[in-house]
Parts: C-alpha cells; sequence; structure tokens
C-alpha cells in the first residue's frame, strides 16, 4: 500500500489569520511608559559619556604630571 | 575666568536650563493629539534638539577635519575628533528617543523610512570613525583618513535633513520655514525653543570637554616620546 507524503503547503497556507474580535485587549504599549524609558534612556546614555570623559581627562592629566615632574631629572636635561 | 571655572560654570547653566525643561514639559506643555503620540509626543523636545545637536557636532567634525587636511596640526583633529564622539552620542540619543515614540504614534519600533535609514547610516560612519580613532593609532597617516572619513560622515548629513522632503516616508516634517509648524500650542513653541538652547550648551560643553581631552592626549604622547624608558612602560 502506497503512503502519500503530506504535502508541503504554500506560503499562502501557512499564513497566519487574523480575525477581528469585539471588546479586544486594547492598546498594549503605555505612553507613559515609552515617554519615561525614552528619557531614561538618553539620560543614561548622556551621563556614561560624561562619567567617561571626566575620568579619562584625570587619567590623562595625573600621568601628564607623574611625567612632568620625571622630565627634569633627566641627565641630558 | 580661568578654564576649569568656565567649564564647571558650561556645567551649571547647561544643568539649570535642563531642569527648567524637565519641569516645563511635564508640568505645563498640554499632551498632543492620539495620533501624535499622546503623551508619548513630550519626547519631541529633547528629540528634535538632540538631532539639532548630531548636524552641529558634525559641522564641527566637518570643520575640523577639512581644516587637518589643509593644514595638519593637533587643535583641528582634536576638533574633528571631538565632533565625531559627540556627534555619535547626540546620535545614539535619536535613534534611542524615535522609535519609542514611533512605537505609539507609528505602531512601530522602525520602520525602513529613508530619514530613518540616512540617520542610521550616518551614525555608523562616526562609530566607525570613534572606533578607528580608538583602535588604529595617532600617527599622520590614520588622522588625514579619519579626516577624510569625518567629512563623508558629515556629507551625510544633508541627505538624512531633506529626506523627508525627497522622498517622503512617515517621519514627518515638523518645522516650517515660516515658523512654528505642527505646533500649535505656544508653550509646545516655548518648549522647544527651550530644549534648543539647553541642547546647544550641552553639544557646546561636550564639544569643548572632549576637545580638551584630545588636545591632552596628543600631549601626553609628545611626554612620553620625552621621558625616559623608566617612565614610559610604568
Amino acid at each position: 500500500m502506497k503512503q502519500e507524503k503530506p504535502a508541503i503547503g504554500t506560503a499562502e497556507d501557512r499564513a497566519q489569520e487574523f480575525k477581528a474580535v469585539t471588546g479586544g485587549g486594547g492598546e498594549t504599549s503605555s505612553a507613559g511608559a515609552l515617554l519615561v524609558t525614552a528619557y531614561a534612556l538618553m539620560w543614561v546614555i548622556l551621563m556614561a559619556f560624561l562619567y567617561m570623559t571626566f575620568r579619562r581627562q584625570a587619567a590623562v592629566d595625573k600621568r601628564l604630571a607623574e611625567l612632568e615632574r620625571a622630565l627634569p631629572k633627566r641627565p641630558d636635561a | 575666568m580661568r578654564p576649569r571655572g568656565l567649564i564647571v560654570g558650561g556645567i551649571a547653566i547647561t544643568a539649570l536650563t535642563f531642569v527648567a525643561l524637565i519641569f516645563y514639559v511635564f508640568l505645563r506643555v498640554p499632551e498632543a493629539q492620539p495620533q501624535a503620540g499622546g503623551l508619548a509626543q513630550k519626547i519631541f523636545y529633547f528629540h528634535v534638539p538632540a538631532a539639532t545637536a548630531l548636524y552641529v557636532c558634525g559641522a564641527v567634525c566637518f570643520l575640523g577635519s577639512a581644516l587637518y587636511l589643509y593644514n595638519p596640526g593637533e587643535r583641528a583633529d582634536a576638533w574633528a575628533k571631538a565632533g565625531a564622539e559627540c556627534a555619535t552620542v547626540f546620535g545614539g540619543m535619536v535613534l534611542v528617543s524615535g522609535p519609542l515614540w514611533a512605537k505609539k504614534a507609528w505602531g512601530v519600533y522602525w520602520t525602513w523610512d529613508p530619514r530613518l535609514t540616512s540617520l542610521l547610516l550616518s551614525v555608523l560612519i562616526y562609530v566607525a570613525l570613534v572606533v578607528l580613532r580608538a583602535f588604529a593609532g595617532n600617527g599622520d597617516a590614520e588622522r588625514k583618513f579619519a579626516a577624510a572619513f569625518g567629512i563623508l560622515g558629515t556629507a551625510v548629513l544633508p541627505i538624512v535633513h531633506f529626506s523627508v522632503q525627497l522622498w517622503g516616508g512617515n517621519h514627518p516634517k515638523v518645522l516650517k520655514a515660516n515658523g512654528g509648524g505642527g505646533l500649535e500650542d505656544p508653550s509646545m513653541q516655548l518648549a522647544l525653543g527651550v530644549g534648543f538652547i539647553a541642547m546647544g550648551l550641552l553639544a557646546a560643553l561636550m564639544l569643548t570637554l572632549r576637545a580638551k581631552l584630545a588636545l591632552s592626549q596628543s600631549r601626553l604622547l609628545r611626554a612620553e616620546e620625552l621621558a625616559p624608558e623608566p617612565m614610559v612602560s610604568s
């Protein structure tokens, strides 16, 4: 007895169907939550950048001060 | 006034302007209509000024790069580098805030709209430039290559700006030549004006700090070349 392979459907067959319902769940994304998230993320980016800038500047200034203190001590200076 | 005093004063004025902006936007400015995102439309008062600050930083990067190619010097290179770094940060702020507003106004976080796509491309160019400056050394050849890249990055900005007029898309043209644009309420217009001032001050402050850092780093490299061996390796 010959068994037939199940046919692979077309893209149309496999497509998700959406049906209208009455009294649905309503809006899922809250405007307030989106607003607060946007402001918080913008401040995080900004503060991280400023923190990195001040930290790097402090490290460079410290190293420069060390080197400038060392330079007059060179025998050929 | 000493440079340090100027920077501290600049930070204080910028912080106060932002405090005033936040209070005004959240307590005084009315919500927009639901089609514009309702409460989420208040993202606009930071989103648009941040995009303008991106243009300003891109212009500084362009001028510094062009000046470096014409007459190589540490100052021009420092401003070009600072412009690219600050443009990346403001680009990140725009790309983070825009999709969150779009989710409410358009129903999706992202769409391959001409404005959004060209802005993403522009920010990616600045990111590539920052990565290049961080890892490719600090020689004259690298600086010249970065300067050429900086000019290319800024050349994309007019395409970003005029993409809405040229190709349409979802992104609105908010500000009109005769002023006001889509902002009917006077308090909305005032909030946007204060937003421009606050973000302009922030851009000036960030550019100054980053250019100062780049100049200090160049000075450090020169000092390390002059310093005795044990100091360099420590």
